[in-house]
């Protein structure tokens, strides 16, 4: 095999080439869908955050009945991703709005289309919320240190 | 300046030629002829099983059918964002043929245009699939290693026709399937490294050098999940052995590019990259079922495993661990043989 002597200078270029498309989404702070399917292989483990910041779909009502306990939207998804569905749409959402985008509101859609029309609910009631808190104090005791609301979103399906 | 570069040109080809030659270290018993006859033929084995579980993947993409009506189009590939304005009956249709296309090529994986076609309608209804606030990368690596054996040329039904020199092409551009499938992993573990040293030294942030880093990652993990994975409890009590554990997975990730120039330590690494990937369900409950078997097709089930292999000579061939090990004089077979010793003092 002649790996060293014929083709090394291609294999050397790609990796140059891999090592820069790693890098765009860093260099040019773009959300790492924009530069798909060459986003950063970290998945960050390399930093650790002392204060996490999770977000939640709490949904207060449906179909006009008040609920006595407040339901989290992980709950009413039965697919395969529903474990992470409504914490990255949240996240998003939570993200635009705090940068006033107008991408806001395609997120709201976006989020709103994946929770309420799956599960066939035609109108809610529901808050975006989101926890500050220490991950490793936070499963151990389950203390937080702030929790922030952003407003009461209405949905309906007829809209 | 010349004499410099003339120089410097001979010392890169002696260092390729003394490369080769440990690379064949192992073959005492076989020709380099033999050696490319049979690396070739078992080239030829794995590519078709390759494509066998592509379209086992690819199978799932008909489920994705009519996905931009049901979800908001937030985030779609730049580069087919403008296909959903155009015609939504299109990105279907691509989604509904890309499996067919697989199998097509898995029984007939001979035809390069066909490898290039699945390549390209697999990396379509992928990039198409996860772009809607599902990032899920278990099937990029098979992106990148389709895309390296749809390079290789159409080969013949008879083997006898071949000459030497298109085997050589065909082993080359195999290997180069392997090498992108291996350097994900090489990058994942650079990039910890460079932006942990970097969030350390000129952020002051916390980075993966604390010791308290892995049960934090941990437990984040288990809050975005909402189920923590069985081995969450134990680590989250026992953080030292955890920290380990994330030590020991970059330490692996760092250096899994170099196995691909080492035959002899292919079972080795495929053996680390299935408890790697174990791990990486049990903890964080993140999947990639299909790169342990892509994994396994490759480097374990592979013919150019070196006919004897030994624990001691792999342990002392990988870097900084071997060093250390060279300068302890370990052995695993010492070790095992003192461990007897007191085990019959005892019984």
């Amino acid at each position: 095999m002649k790996i060293f002597s014929q083709v090394r200078l291609f294999f050397l270029g790609f990796t140059l080439l891999f090592l820069f498309l790693g890098s765009l989404p860093i260099l040019t702070s773009l959300n790492h869908h924009h530069v798909f399917p060459f986003y950063s292989w970290e998945l960050g483990f390399g930093r650790v955050f002392p204060t996490a910041k999770f977000q939640k779909i709490k949904i207060l009502e449906i179909d006009g009945q008040i609920l006595k306990e407040p339901v989290m939207a992980r709950d009413l998804l039965k697919d395969e991703w529903k474990h992470t569905t409504d914490y990255r749409l949240a996240q998003e959402l939570v993200q635009y709005i705090q940068q006033k985008s107008p991408r806001a509101n395609m997120a709201q859609a976006a989020l709103e289309n994946q929770i309420f029309r799956k599960t066939k609910i035609r109108t809610a009631k529901y808050q975006v919320i989101e926890t500050i808190h220490n991950p490793i104090e936070f499963y151990r005791t389950g203390q937080i240190i702030d929790e922030i609301t952003y407003g009461d979103f209405i949905y309906d399906s007829q809209e | 300046m010349r004499l410099h570069m003339e120089i410097s040109f001979m010392t890169l080809k002696n260092s390729g030629i003394r490369l080769r030659r440990y690379l064949y270290k192992g073959y005492q018993s076989k020709t380099p002829f033999q050696l490319l006859n049979q690396h070739f033929e078992g080239s030829l084995r794995s590519l078709q099983i390759f494509y066998g579980l592509l379209f086992f993947i690819t199978l799932k993409y008909i489920g994705f059918i009519g996905l931009q009506k049901n979800t908001g189009d937030l985030h779609p590939p730049f580069a087919f964002s403008f296909l959903s304005r155009l015609s939504p009956a299109l990105i279907n249709a691509v989604l509904m043929v890309t499996p067919w296309i697989a199998l097509l090529c898995f029984l007939n994986c001979r035809r390069q245009w066909v490898r290039i076609t699945t390549f390209v309608a697999f990396l379509f209804s992928y990039a198409y699939t996860y772009s809607f606030n599902q990032s899920y990368h278990g099937e990029m690596i098979f992106v990148y290693t389709s895309f390296a054996f749809s390079l290789i040329p159409t080969w013949s039904k008879n083997k006898t026709l071949f000459p030497r020199k298109s085997k050589h092409l065909h082993n080359h551009l195999y290997w180069f399937g392997l090498f992108l499938f291996m350097l994900p992993y090489t990058f994942s573990g650079l990039w910890k490294v460079f932006w942990g040293m970097g969030f350390q030294l000129f952020f002051d942030e916390l980075s993966f050098w604390n010791p308290s880093s892995m049960i934090n990652i941990i437990s984040t993990y288990a809050l975005r999940t909402g189920h923590p994975a069985p081995l969450v409890d134990f680590l989250m009590n026992h953080a030292i052995f955890a920290y380990g554990l994330l030590m020991a997975g970059i330490y692996w990730e760092v250096i899994a590019i170099l196995p691909l120039f080492r035959p002899s330590h292919w079972r080795f690494t495929a053996l680390l990259l299935l408890i790697l990937h174990l791990l990486s369900i049990y903890i964080f409950n993140i999947k990639f079922q299909y790169q342990i078997l892509a994994g396994l097709l490759f480097l374990w089930f592979t013919t150019l495993q070196k006919e004897k292999t030994n624990i001691d000579e792999i342990l002392y061939e990988l870097p900084l661990i071997g060093m250390l090990a060279r300068k302890l004089k370990f052995s695993p077979n010492l070790t095992l043989i003192r461990f007897k010793k007191i085990m019959d003092k005892f019984l």
